[in-house]
């Protein structure tokens, strides 16, 4: 995992080459780490109506999909306006397998990077008895080969 | 002797995107821009000729489209695709290459191509899911609704849609009957009520369980893909397919040699790019690859599987200067001149 100076390093390039990178570590860090960068927040979450959510796994993945082709392609990115996506309830792209290839194809570019966001790892949590939480799934999810191209630690 | 200053004799264009994506790419919306960017060098114009004359005689056939990185592999399938599958004249308006155009324009007008284009980049899954046939089944979904909408409920691709078409056209008294005795089982209904109630895919996943259409659901690689070929040409009056994969790369350093997935991969390159074209299925396929192409798949000597195209190498390294050159600035009038003196 490579530290949030390295991912420092990475924002403050002239261009980008199709980033879409793990972030593992706080919202407030990460920000810290863009600087001055001009970002903008997704919330998975927010791509759901509650009165109205899908029926099963497939209509799930196939909204989420959807929802997050639209969402990008409606988001402006060019020389002028360098931007950061950060994004939030990542752990549902995993549940429903939906992948990140809407962001390669979508939104990254020479001037566009997604930084997913993966908080509340690090936290200990008091889980009871009958409860395992496995803390490197989604993890291992993300830094498969093809799936996200740096992953880049608060803690380092 | 004055030479002129530069900026009289050269202007900048805006700076190119460097990091095309193959999606946005082969939209209707961008189709001009990307095949206007596009520079034609000699052997560049080659590569088109050879894939376009396959396409003009209807003649299937594999291309293993390989490169370094940045060497230009999307914008050379995104500018091929454009111009196989937008049927507007600006498109063709748009090439910068004369030759390509005196030669392909009408004759490719004339061949009606059914398209199956994705990048594997992001498509990567640490479980069970990472499979090339399932990605290439819901990729062909993808193309009907994005190509060919009036086709969606037509078309029958993955297992579910089979078994629930082999229920409706397929099943003799007997099998029926024992779809009823599953569904009174399992659901306490009949199957047309499970049917009404959950929708049809939720049907067809149901009679996939039950394992009675099994042997029915045409479950090889080449049976699936000649089903789906002959409902697209036939249904949708396709003169063939034209299956183009991205970034293939990423989906070879997951797979070794010697894997069972490696061994899928083979399998279903093999089927698109063999297999049919010689039982008369006219399915083109590009495999754009920094990697090198599986020895299986290269034909070894019994004829060719892929053709293997190399961008920019070796002796055409030079053409990358050119293609910098045009995207990057405009000649003036009687530039040629000026640039002799300097």
């Amino acid at each position: 995992m490579k530290t949030a100076a390295d991912l420092a390093a990475l924002t403050r390039q002239k261009t980008w080459d199709k980033d879409v990178v793990l972030w593992v570590g706080s919202e407030h860090a990460l920000l810290h780490t863009l600087g001055q960068l001009s970002y903008t927040v997704l919330d998975l979450l927010d791509l759901f109506d509650e009165d109205c959510l899908p029926m099963d796994h497939e209509e799930t993945q196939a909204h989420l999909r959807r929802g997050l082709r639209r969402h990008l392609q409606s988001l402006q990115a060019g020389s002028e306006r360098r931007t950061v996506l950060i994004v939030k309830s990542i752990g549902l792209l995993a549940r429903y397998h939906a992948g990140v290839r809407e962001f390669y194809e979508w939104f990254c570019g020479d001037f566009a990077m997604v930084v997913l966001l993966l908080d509340g790892l690090l936290e200990e949590r008091p889980w009871p008895e009958e409860v395992t939480c496995d803390t490197d799934s989604l993890l291992k999810y993300f830094d498969t080969p093809g799936v996200v191209k740096q992953v880049f630690g608060e803690k380092g | 002797m004055d030479i002129r200053p530069l900026n009289r004799i050269i202007t900048v264009k805006p700076e190119p995107q460097t990091t095309p994506s193959l999606a946005q790419a082969i939209t209707r919306a961008k189709a001009c821009e990307t095949v206007s960017d596009y520079h034609f060098t000699p052997s560049l114009r080659a590569h088109f000729q050879r894939v376009f004359e396959c396409i003009v005689h209807r003649k299937g056939q594999g291309f293993w489209v390989q490169a370094e990185y940045g060497a230009g592999k999307t914008h050379f399938l995104g500018t091929l695709i454009d111009l196989l599958i937008w049927d507007d004249a600006a498109v063709w308006d748009a090439v910068r290459d004369a030759e390509i155009k005196s030669d392909y324009a009408a004759a490719l007008a004339k061949v009606k191509i059914f398209p199956v284009a994705f990048s594997l980049r992001g498509m990567g899954e640490s479980s069970d899911s990472d499979s090339l046939m399932r990605i290439f089944e819901e990729q062909i979904g993808e193309s009907i609704q994005t190509f060919a909408p009036e086709l969606d409920e037509q078309v029958k691709v993955t297992s579910p849609e089979l078994a629930a078409h082999w229920y409706a056209e397929e099943a003799s008294d007997d099998e029926k009957a024992g779809v009823a005795n599953f569904f009174r089982r399992e659901h306490a209904c009949t199957p047309e009520e499970y049917r009404a109630q959950s929708g049809l895919r939720k049907f067809g996943q149901e009679l996939v369980r039950s394992k009675l259409p099994e042997g029915r659901l045409r479950g090889k690689f080449k049976e699936r893909f000649a089903f789906i070929y002959e409902q697209i040409t036939k249904v949708g009056g396709y003169d063939g397919m034209l299956f183009v994969v991205d970034e293939f790369r990423s989906w070879q350093d997951r797979h070794v040699a010697g894997t069972a997935a490696y061994a899928e991969d083979e399998e279903i390159l093999e089927t698109l790019a063999f297999v049919l074209p010689s039982q008369h299925c006219n399915i083109t396929t590009l495999i754009a690859s920094q990697g090198d192409m599986p020895q299986k798949l290269s034909g070894g000597g019994e004829g060719d599987r892929f053709i293997p195209l190399y961008l920019l190498a070796d002796k055409n390294k030079g053409d990358f200067g050119e293609i910098v050159g045009f995207r990057c600035r405009e000649l003036s009038q009687g530039a040629a001149t000026d640039i002799k003196d300097y």
